[in-house]
Parts: C-alpha cells; structure tokens; sequence
C-alpha cells in the first residue's frame, strides 16, 4: 500500500491555486488533509499525476461572522469545529457532528471542504450542511459562484465542482435563539461511516424547517413531507412515522435494502424526537 | 514448589521499557545496505489456470531488478507441509510457496518483485501482465461437496478429510431418551488482524553459505526445518531471529509461502531482501479462521442431565491446508463438550476445500466456534426442559473428584487426552457472584429505555502446555548476573517478564540480577518448539525451573572448589555470593569466570487444561438490531499465576477479539470467490471505545499435576466463551419476542431480520 510516485505543488495563493488546476497537464488533485484521497493513492485507486496542496492557503482557513451567516474556509478541520475554535453558526449542532466523524487522528487533519468536495455519501458534512440550508463557494479560472448544498451533491462522489475550480467556503446560516436541531448516526461501531445519518433543523423565527437523510446511496435525501410536518410539531408518531416512508418511498432510485429503509425510518423518527419538547 | 517472592506478583513488564521509549524493534524497522525490497503480486482470481505471465514491461522500470515465478524456484516448485498432526491423506493438498500451473484462491502469490523501494515494487507490479483462464469457482462448502468443481482434479474431491471425535456409544441412546433436541448453528469466516501485519528480511552470505532470516516467530526451530529443506541447506546455516512483534495471535509466524520466497530471493539475488505485508495483503494472505458450521442433536434426561452428544460439522478450509489448517476442525469435534460430563459423545467434522484464502489456527481455535454452538444448544435445551440455565449447567459441569476426565478421542491419529485438575463449578459461582447474576436476572427481557435487557453465561476449557518439550539455558554473566535462553518464542504476552519471574524465584536471587530473557532465536538454544497452544510459560517455565536447579548446583560445585568445601555446605545469597557456613565467600561475578552455564529440557505429553466462565450484560436496540455489551466478566482458573497483570490484560484483549467476532468482524465472499471485506473499513475491528466495560478475575485454586509450576495456559482462554456467551445474552434480551440466534456475526441486520421473522411468524400463528 504504497502510492504510485506524484508530483507535489504548494501554491501560495488561491487564485495560483486554481491556475495550476486549470492548466495541468496530467490528472491533477487538490490535496487539503489528504484523509480520504491518500488512503485512496496508497491502494491504488486514485492516482493523480500532480497534488496540489492547498492546506496551508491562509484564504481558506479564514472564518468570518456575519450577521445572518457564518463562513468556513474549506480548510477548517472538524478538530476545530468539534472544539470551537471557529465561530458556529449552529448553536452546537456543528461541534455536535464533528465529534462522530471518524476517529481524532482523522479529525485533526481532515478539512470541511475536503469533506463537502468528496461528497463520501455516508459522510457527515453534506448531510448536516444540506440541513442547515448552506452554500459552499467555489472559486474557479472565471470567477467565484455559489450553490446550495442541496444543489451542489449531485450524487455517490459526485458533485457539480468543476475541474478548475477549487471549494473556497461554506456559507452557514445562522440558527436563532429559538431553533432546535436533532442528530442521529447509526453506524456498528465507533469512528465508522454511518449506516444510516438523520439531521432535523427547524428554526420558526425563520420559518424554516428542514429533515435530511444521509448515507442514502446517493446525496443527502431531503424528507419533504416531514420537513413540513416537523414545522407543524407532530405529536403522533405513527403519523410521523408514515410520513418518513412515504418520502423514503419516493426515492425510489435509492434501491433500499428492507433494513436500510428500517434505519433510515428509526434515525429519522429519532431526530426529529430530539427537536419536540 | 518453589518459594513465591515475584511468582503471583503484579511486576510491571520488562518489555515496556524499550516499548514506551519508541525502542522496540520490529522487522519493519530494520535496514541492510543494498536492500531490495519484495512486492507479491496476488492471484486476483479464485479458481484458474495460469495461461501466461509477462514481466516485460515491469522488468523495464527504473528500479525494478527482479522478478521471480515458479519458473524461476526450478522445476520442483516445495511444498509446505503440516507442522501439527501431519497426515498422508492430506498430502495432495499442501500449498506450494508459489502457484505453478493453477490459482486456488484470491491472494495467492503468482510472483515476487524485486526493487530499489516498495512503491517501485507496488509499480511494478501494476505492470505484470498475467493471463488467467478462469475455472468454475467452489465459493463455499455446499459447491465443495457437489464436487461439480475440483480444487485438486487429480484427488477427485474437495473433502479434504473427515476427522471422528467419539466417546461411548451414543447409538444406544436416542431411542430411549427422554428427551432430544437438533439445531444447527454456524459460525463466520474471520481471523486476526494483528496491529504489526507480519514481515521478513533475509540475507544470504554465499561466502559462508549462511542464510539468516528476521521477521521468525511463533515456531522458528519448526520453520527452520522446512526452510532448510526446501532450499536444500543444512538446518544449521540458517538463522532464525526473532523481533519484537505487534501480536500473533496463532496467526503470525506459522510458516507461509513469503516465509521461503524471501529468503529464496536473498539467494537469488545476493542481496538482503525485504518483505513487509500490508494491511490490505493480510486480510487474503494470512490465515483465515473459525467458518464452520453444525448439525447437533442432544440427548437429556428430564431432570437436565446430559447423555449424549452427536453430530456433524462442516469446516470451509480455503483452498490448501496449511501448517495447522486442521486443528480449528478437529478442536471443534473434540472439545463441543466442553467442560460438561457427557458419557456418549460422536461428532464427524468434514473438512472442504473451497477457493478462499486457506485458513489456520487463530487464538482458541475451534474451542470459539465449539463454544458457540454449544452453549446456544444448552440455552435452547434449558429452556426446553424448564430448568434454570445456570442450573443446567451446573448438574453437568465437572468437579474435582472426577479428575482426570478422559474426552472424547480423534480419530485419525488417535488422539486420546484428559482434563488434568479443576473443579468446574467453582469459576461459574464465580463468575455469578461477580456480575451479580441473582440481582441482573431480573432485567432479563425487560426494556428499559426502548432497549431489551438480556444476560448470557457460558462456561469454557482452554487447552494448554502441547509438547513435546521446551529447553532452557541458564548462563552466568562476567558481571556476576545471569541470562536466560528459552526455545519459547514472544508474541506480545510478556514472556521476558512472567519468565524473569520464574528465574529469579527459582534461583533465589533478586530480579533485577537477571540480565535479560533471550528467547525466540534459534542462536539461542539447541532446539525450541515456541510458542502456540498457550505452551509457552507452562512448557519454557517448567525448563527454566529444571535448568535453575542445574545451575544452582553447578555455582555451588564451582564455589566448593575455590572455597575448599562441600558443594552442600555452600549457601547462595541474594544472588550475588556463595558462601560457607563459617562466613568464606566467592562473589558470582568471580565464579564466572569459570563458565557456569547449565541448560535443561522439559518434557511433556500431557495437556494442562484451564477453565472458566463468562458473563456478559447486553441492551439490544430492537428497532436498530445494535448491540451493547452493558457490562462483562470474565473469570478463569489457571492453576497457578505467574503474574495477575499479564494475565488480566491477556484476558481482557481475548474477550474484545472475541466480541469482535461476535459482533463485528466478517470475512465476506461473493459467488466469484472475490473477498468483499478487504480493508478495515469494511472488516470492522473492534477498538477500545466500542468495548468498555470488561472485568476480569483469575484464580488459582487446582494447580495443574503435570508440570512443576503448576501452571496451565493463559493466553486463548479469554477468546473461547464469547460468542456463546453474547449470544445468550441476546436470546435472553430478545426472549419476549421469541428470537433465538444461530449464527454468528450478531450484526445489527441479521439481529433486526430475526425480530421481524420472528414476529411475522407470531401474526401467522395467531391468523
């Protein structure tokens, strides 16, 4: 398990970042903490003929709070957020998260943006994002766009950043005083990818409410209908219940297995459980 | 007996001094100027004939020198044969180092690729172009014995062998019994993941025509032989030596096909080679484990009185048979009674060959699988005949007075043998009082917290102190201190510590007069047999303890001499001095240099048995099918304890390998006999954090009667109960909704596919 031999770069800015990508004339990978795509050089199932190392790139370790949002530069590890050492938009719900992913190693290392750029669909990050209704920024050879993360996970690994673009930030809403938020990760032990990942953000100052299913074998899977029900406070779990399969029943391009559906039916109906007093 | 001043004590283990300061050194740390280092390239089919291999392209890349085939080994490509309990029937099926005309499994070496570093090597190998046309594959033991598929043609059958454990008569039986019950149970494919995978340098003087081979463990004197055979030199041109090692487990230091490629390269070459697995590599090269499965029928009485035993069991042995491919299957059938009086006992275990990677003993082999299907038979009988399951078992449980207690024998080999000492009730009162088993019973079912409560027991025996000797030497230092040489080999277990402890007891001299325990190496004694069957501090201690009373008289012999006296009149003190009665002395740094040394053999054909039993607490998600292990005791009776430390960490890290097969670790293959678990995120391995809460108790009440120490085994017991006992503890949390557990890995799914079978069952039955 050695990685085939690669070229390294270490850029100084972003925008000489994103030239390199642009003009590589091999596969070229941007490397942050490299926690997902070294394992995958050292088994051989990556191998890019160019790295370019973007995690010491001071643009992308900059956190600004604003007055509705907070942004993550890519390069924030989850070590940072777990402990706090970065503003949180989400009143503990980030910290939270971080602290189920993976093991600390990992966390010291491995960066929001990597995560969100990789789109692992058992990962935390699109998940939990996609519930908090976030942008990520993405800077490329013309410019800088923004999407929602709902938007931005097409699919397994598959996302709509382009080659010569590079994930710059994650814009975060921030919840009010009033929102309430649940999380549940079902995985068989400690420090695994999640079999079945549930996130509830509602947020009534806002009108916002929103119910998300991850490690759906595919991108983070919206629940529409429990989204609304959630807002209106449901008190009758079958009723709840119902709902949830009838949104996982839609997504009928999932393929779930009867257990899987099982647990994503159980990791939703506990979320949301966390969100109701 | 020797007098007690460090036997029984908590010492802390010599090992760790280097081990905590980074000093530890391992194969994988060592250098040799002009170092090549090997890549394997693996079959990447089960079942095929080798049409072509083209090294072309990988020979042309910078940095690659060699690369070698069974073209190259020469027209007799060796064999390896059975180190334990070798038979000529099994012969056809030994593995060759490397695949001549046909792959047999996923893993299986095709080459060896030679190079200035291990990335090289890995390019390299990328580039060997090899043509396999692919054979029907036998993916599991139902395609073995349709035989549509032949692993070996020329044999006509993927039975390997048929191994027969019987007792009585239990023919006589069934028709007259009052009651009789079948189930059949199996357990999975999984095996040890050690943290240091295995690894060996080799170099090769051709001016001297010495080999000398690091990376040995487990049984180097046995694999020196075979070695020393294979590439035709004496037994004494080669050098065994071993390292600091990251766990064995049974696994590591067996004698795999790596063990002579890397050493064959170092002559091939002329240089030193190096070969170090990785992590993805052992999970298809090393030994598998435990696949078995069983068809049991039992016979009681109503009172729950066990009469008789019979069955059959299935064992999925891979593609070959292997140095002690065997023994997991024949341990089943032997010891599926268990500690319990059972007069009449037959089980047949068949051994298949199948296009898996081949499989070899892994801590408690057979003895977990065993375990399993019986301790689940009981809880199922139990229940059956109304009776307590702690009850029932206690009325079948061996006690004292039937010592020794002859088992079942195997046939072929005739292997006859017998329970030494103990009273088996004694470590499940134990246990009982320990987990508090009359208070937690009453949770049993119950749901507390949208959780189900269960509690499960189970009672083992761990066989130990195999022969057919171990040797020890004791030396005097010039500095007046003394070095221990043992054939007994470390693999984690503290050995240079619990034998440090041996030492100086049986010396009379202070511990930290003993230089150093040297062991493993075959520089260091005539002949060792090394560590495996929880032989080593049973079989190495008992040496030590002869070779102390040899070299004790030998300082006295020297001492007499200078001091003008009778050997008998010479006092040793504190390991420091000989004296005489009326106060003349020598000091042991002057007797030395005469050349005091003293070496001794123990000899053994007797097995030391161990025994215990397990408790677990469990709360079982019925919604999610997950597990969580509450609370776990452990307790075990060794005969005699060196160390309390060494011993309790040895348990408790048997009782975490052994939940990790009861509920995490499997070894999946497709239909194609492709593995589908090849990396640790999908082979889940049990860590600290999943696993918290396990006690363990260790008491010495029966000391064994057939070694000097009184010792018996102590480093597999730990593993031997688990699965059976977890599984208990989930069929009593699981009770309300009548869900019984057959098979092993208790994952999540199968725990959630089992509620809801049982409950569809239940609307049937009340429709």
């Amino acid at each position: 398990m050695k990685a085939p031999a690669v070229d390294y770069l270490r850029p100084r800015t972003l925008t000489e970042a994103v030239d390199l990508l642009a003009h590589a004339s091999v596969e070229a990978r941007v490397i942050a903490g490299g926690q997902s795509l070294v394992a995958m050089m050292n088994l051989r199932v990556a191998s890019p003929g160019l790295l370019i190392d973007i995690a010491r790139l001071p643009e992308l370790h900059a956190v600004a709070s604003y007055s509705d949002a907070v942004t993550l530069g890519a390069c924030v590890t989850h070590a940072a957020i777990e402990d706090r050492r970065v503003a949180d938009p989400s009143r503990g719900l980030m910290p939270r998260v971080a602290s189920t992913l993976a093991y600390r190693a990992i966390r010291t290392r491995g960066t929001i943006g990597g995560s969100l750029a990789l789109s692992d669909p058992a990962a935390e990050w699109p998940a939990v994002l996609a519930a908090l209704d976030a942008e990520v920024v993405l800077y490329g050879s013309s410019g800088r766009r923004s999407l929602k993360c709902t938007e931005f996970t097409t699919g397994i690994f598959q996302t709509k950043l382009a080659q010569n673009e590079i994930l710059e930030s994650a814009r975060v809403p921030k919840l009010s005083p009033d929102a309430r938020y649940g999380y549940v990760k079902l995985c068989r032990k400690s420090g695994e990818f999640a079999s079945a990942l549930a996130v509830v953000v509602t947020d009534p100052r806002r009108g916002y409410s929103r119910v998300v299913s991850g490690a759906a074998n595919g991108s983070p899977l919206v629940l529409a209908d429990t989204s609304r029900l959630v807002a209106e406070g449901p008190r009758d779990p079958d009723a709840l219940r119902g709902t949830i399969s009838g949104d996982l029943d839609r997504a009928s391009d999932r393929h779930f297995d009867d257990f899987q559906r099982n647990l994503h039916t159980v990791a939703a109906m506990r979320a949301v459980q966390q969100v109701l007093v | 007996m020797i007098a007690n001043r460090y036997i029984g004590s908590p010492v802390e283990r010599f090992e760790d001094r280097r081990f905590l300061r980074g000093k530890g050194t391992y194969v994988g740390d060592l250098s040799r100027p002009g170092l090549l280092y090997a890549a394997i390239l693996r079959s990447p089919r089960a079942h095929g004939r080798i049409r072509s291999i083209d090294a072309t392209a990988a020979l042309a890349l910078r940095g690659a020198h060699t690369i070698i085939t069974a073209a190259q080994i020469g027209s007799q490509v060796p064999r390896i044969p059975i180190r334990l309990q070798p038979l000529p029937v099994l012969v056809p099926y030994h593995q060759p180092v490397i695949a001549e005309r046909k792959v047999r499994y996923v893993g299986e070496p095709i080459a060896v690729v030679l190079a200035d570093s291990a990335a090289i090597a890995e390019d390299a190998l990328d580039l060997i172009r090899v043509d396999i046309e692919q054979l029907p594959p036998v993916p599991d033991r139902h395609a073995a014995a349709k035989a549509e598929a032949l692993l070996f043609e020329e044999t006509g059958t993927n039975l390997a062998i048929r191994y027969i454990a019987a007792k009585g008569d239990p023919g006589r039986v069934w028709a007259r019994a009052d009651y009789v019950r079948r189930e059949r149970f199996a357990v999975q494919r999984h095996t040890a993941v050690m943290l240091e995978p295995r690894g060996v340098l080799a170099e090769w003087d051709a001016a001297h025509g010495r080999l000398t081979v690091s990376g040995a463990s487990k049984v180097a004197f046995f694999n020196r032989r075979i070695l020393a055979e294979q590439m035709g030199l004496a037994e004494d041109a080669i050098d065994m030596v071993e390292n600091d090692v990251g766990g064995g487990f049974g696994v590591r230091g067996e004698f795999y096909p790596e063990d002579f490629l890397i050493p064959f390269a170092a002559r091939f070459t002329g240089r030193p080679v190096k070969w170090i697995e990785d992590r993805r590599e052992h999970l298809i090269a090393a030994n598998h484990a435990r696949e078995a499965e069983c068809e049991l029928k039992i016979a009681c009485r109503y009172d729950g009185t066990i009469v008789a035993l019979q069955g059959d069991v299935y064992v999925d042995v891979g593609a070959y048979n292997r140095t002690n491919g065997m023994v997991g299957a024949r341990n089943i059938a032997q010891f599926l009674s268990g500690p319990y009086r059972i007069p009449d006992i037959r089980i047949e275990a068949s051994l298949l060959l199948t296009n898996k990677t081949p499989v070899g003993t892994y801590r408690g082999p057979g003895r977990f699988e065993a375990d399993f299907f019986r301790e689940r038979l009981f809880d199922i009988v139990a229940r059956d005949l109304g009776i307590d399951p702690v009850e029932f078992r206690r009325r079948n449980l061996l006690t004292a007075a039937e010592m020794p207690y002859s088992i079942a024998t195997i046939t072929p080999y005739e292997h006859k043998d017998a329970f030494d000492s103990g009273d088996y009730r004694l470590t499940l009162d134990r246990c009982l009082q320990e987990i508090d088993w009359a208070e937690k019973s009453k949770l049993q079912g119950k749901l507390v917290d949208g959780r189900y409560q269960g509690l499960g027991i189970g009672c083992f025996i761990e066989g130990s102190a195999a022969g057919p000797r171990e040797n020890a030497r004791i030396e005097l230092e010039s500095d007046g201190t003394v070095s221990i040489f043992v054939g007994s080999s470390a693999v984690g277990q503290g050995l240079e510590t619990a034998f440090a402890q041996i030492a100086a007891d049986a010396l009379e001299i202070p511990i930290d007069r003993i230089r150093g325990v040297f062991h493993g190496s075959t520089a260091f004694v005539r002949e060792g047999f090394g560590s495996f069957h929880s032989r080593a501090v049973v079989m190495g201690g008992s040496a030590i303890l002869l070779a102390a009373e040899s070299f004790k008289q030998a300082v006295r012999t020297a001492a007499a001499r200078q001091l003008g006296c009778e050997p008998g009149a010479v006092r040793l003190v504190e390991g420091r001095l000989a004296a005489t009665p009326d106060g003349k002395s020598v000091s042991f740094a002057e007797l030395a240099g005469g050349g005091i040394s003293a070496e001794e053999s123990f000899a053994n054909s007797r097995h030391a048995y161990s025994y215990g039993a397990h408790a677990a607490h469990v709360a079982v998600d019925p919604r999610t099918g997950g597990v969580e292990v509450v609370d776990y005791v452990a307790v075990e009776d060794v005969g005699r304890i060196i160390n309390p430390m060494l011993l309790k960490g040895q348990m408790v890290g048997a009782v975490v390998q052994g939940l990790g097969g009861a509920l995490l670790e499997h070894l999946v293959y497709d239909d194609e006999g492709q593995l589908m678990t090849g990396s640790l995120a999908d082979y889940l391995l049990p860590t600290a954090s999943d696993f918290p809460s396990i006690r363990a108790v260790v008491t010495e009440t029966h000391p064994s009667p057939i070694n000097p120490l009184g010792a018996k085994g102590a480093g597999e017991g730990g593993v031997v109960p688990v699965g059976g006992v977890i599984a208990n503890a989930v069929a009593s949390a699981l009770a309300p909704l009548n869900v019984q557990p057959h098979e092993l890995p208790l994952s999540p799914s199968r725990i959630w596919h089992l509620i809801e079978t049982a409950h569809e069952m239940q609307q049937q039955l009340r429709e």
